[in-house]
């Protein structure tokens, strides 16, 4: 079934036609749950929280994009997690090592370890200069430069206009930027800017 | 060039520092991409930017993909709760809408309640659909008194107690609106002076007997022209039939009315005499209030005083006193209804009648309280559903 039957036979309450949605639309609503949140668990909760809520609110999807719909109830339900959410006192990188139940990166088969392990200490970075910057920013980053959203799809999911699209897109990257060529020498070498 | 930048050139600067992101992305125009490449050879600042803005950009592409650590797919049984979460929601606002618009319809009843009770709104049937009659039946009450001024009594001004026995019989007739209309009716086609004088009586009636017998008088003499009204027969009856009523309105005085009404009521008064019996027992429920004593005082003077009439005025005055009315204008009509005998009997009656049945018949004031309590009611029930509803849609 394609997309948009999949859409109205959940609409009409069939639960199995919304989880064949879920299935082709967890992976994108984690990630861009734990970039935003910094948190597996809490990225976790959002996401089920965001795809119940989907489900609930199924009868206001009016047509559209459902990605970006299923999107803009995912980034809400990070906000609340975001209000509720207590830092923890643990860098990225430490989440990382704890996760070994499961895979946190998908293994490379090209790279040798030794470029694996420089992937997770870019991942690991990465997030911590994403979680430098402004909530409204970082949403707009890690949807542009990691999901490969564009700005239309972008301004859909957070209500925005695009001339704010952009300019908070350009911000984030400047400041990136800036936060990864002060701290250079932590880079990989081959990621040094 | 030496340092120099001039504002065009500073200009584009600016514009391509805040323009690297888009350009990168492709997003300019034409015109801006071109503008901001002409820069661009010109500056190695805007250059080393923009190379390292692509630097990060492209290590945010490498950023790896989480794989997710579960399944987020929902349980089946979501399916059933969203269906009872639906009603629950459509019971909550159906609730809400319905709390809005009982309060709304509480605040008009309530707000024309309070309205009507200022006077600001203005209902004829405000007393209740008796009271429209009542009222009338004391206009024809004074009328028939002004016909029959020998009564004297000031009640009897108005009503022309002397009035032919068919006359007496038709007022008695049940139809008491009917009739008292029939006579105030005719009695004002009669002339609008015993229209006047009606008038005039019940307030003079009110006031105090003496005012009463002034107005008498003046109603006597008001109706004495006219003739007929004031002997006790209807107005208009009596302006026909009483020449004799005439004369004997003029002489009345509280005391001096009762003796011309006697007079002109004999022969009425034997008619009256006949209803007598009827109208005491109905005005005897009405208790004779200070206007009839005033009036009862008069008639036997007025009797004492004449001696034409002893039979009516004593008859008319027990019916005067028994039929005073609970209201001052009810007074009016029996007290004359007393003192002819006939008439004021009916009128009496009329006017009993008419009191005694406002029991059953809602008034406005109590169908708008009724109401006003009811909405109350339904209000609060309402609202605790509200809040019930409310509660069970979030879970």
């Amino acid at each position: 079934m394609n997309e948009e039957k999949l859409v109205l036979a959940a609409q009409k309450g069939d639960v199995n036609a919304f989880n064949q949605l879920v299935l082709d639309y967890q992976g994108l609503a984690y990630n861009v749950a734990y970039r935003i949140l910094g948190n597996a668990d809490k990225a976790a909760d959002a996401t089920q929280d965001a795809f119940l809520r989907g489900y609930r609110a199924l009868h206001q999807f009016r047509g559209g994009s459902f990605k970006t719909w299923l999107l803009r109830i995912v980034t809400n339900c990070c906000y609340d997690q975001l209000r509720v959410l207590q830092r923890r006192p643990t860098s990225p990188i430490d989440d990382l090592v704890e996760d070994d139940e499961h895979s946190t990166i998908l293994e490379d088969s090209s790279e040798s370890p030794q470029e694996h392990v420089e992937r997770l200490e870019l991942d690991g970075f990465i997030q911590e200069a994403l979680e430098a910057l402004p909530e409204d920013q970082r949403v707009v980053l890690v949807m542009s430069d990691i999901e490969g959203m564009s700005y239309e799809e972008i301004a859909e999911v957070t209500s925005v206009a695009l001339g704010t699209v952009k300019s908070r897109l350009s911000r984030a990257r400047g400041k990136l930027r800036d936060y990864l060529q002060e701290r250079r020498e932590l880079l990989p070498h081959r990621y040094r800017l | 060039m030496g340092g120099f930048l001039g504002i065009k050139a500073r200009s584009d600067h600016r514009f391509a520092a805040d323009n690297l992101s888009p350009y990168l992305d492709g997003r300019l125009t034409p015109q801006e991409k071109e503008r901001l490449e002409r820069h661009l050879t010109a500056c190695p600042d805007c250059r080393q930017e923009l190379s390292t803005l692509r630097e990060t950009v492209a290590l945010l592409h490498r950023a790896p993909m989480r794989p997710v650590p579960r399944s987020f797919t929902l349980p089946v049984s979501v399916q059933a709760e969203q269906a009872q979460h639906r009603r629950w929601n459509m019971t909550h606002s159906f609730m809400r809408v319905a709390t809005v618009v009982v309060s709304l319809l509480l605040v008009i009843v309530v707000s024309g309640d309070v309205l009507l009770g200022q006077g600001v709104i203005g209902i004829p049937d405000l007393y209740g659909p008796r009271a429209a009659k009542m009222a009338e039946g004391q206009r024809e009450g004074i009328e028939l008194q002004a016909a029959q001024p020998q009564e004297g009594l000031t009640a009897d001004q108005a009503t022309p107690e002397v009035q032919p026995t068919p006359d007496v019989q038709a007022l008695q007739a049940p139809a008491e609106d009917a009739v008292v209309a029939g006579d105030g009716e005719k009695a004002l086609e009669g002339g609008g002076e015993s229209a006047m004088t009606a008038e005039a009586q019940p307030g003079a009636m009110l006031a105090a007997p003496n005012t009463a017998g002034e107005q008498d008088g003046v109603a006597a003499e008001e109706v004495a022209p006219e003739g007929a009204p004031q002997q006790g027969a209807p107005i208009a009856r009596s302006m026909g039939t009483t020449p004799a009523s005439e004369a004997a309105p003029e002489e009345q005085d509280r005391a001096a009315g009762s003796p011309e009404a006697t007079a002109a009521s004999d022969a009425a008064a034997s008619t009256e005499a006949e209803t007598a019996p009827e109208e005491p027992v109905a005005l005897a429920q009405a208790a004779p209030e200070v206007q009839a004593a005033p009036e009862v005082q008069a008639a036997p003077e007025g009797q004492a005083a004449p001696a034409e009439e002893p039979q009516p005025t004593p008859e008319a005055m027990a019916k005067q006193e028994a039929a005073s009315p609970a209201t001052e204008g009810e007074q009016a009509p029996e007290v004359y209804g007393e003192a002819d005998g006939q008439n004021a009997p009916e009128r009496g009656a009329e006017a009993l009648t008419a009191s005694y049945d406002l029991s059953p018949v809602w008034t406005v004031w109590q169908m708008l309280r009724l109401i006003a309590l009811v909405l109350g009611g339904l209000l609060m029930v309402l609202i605790g559903g509200l809040l019930w509803s409310g509660h069970k849609r979030q879970l």
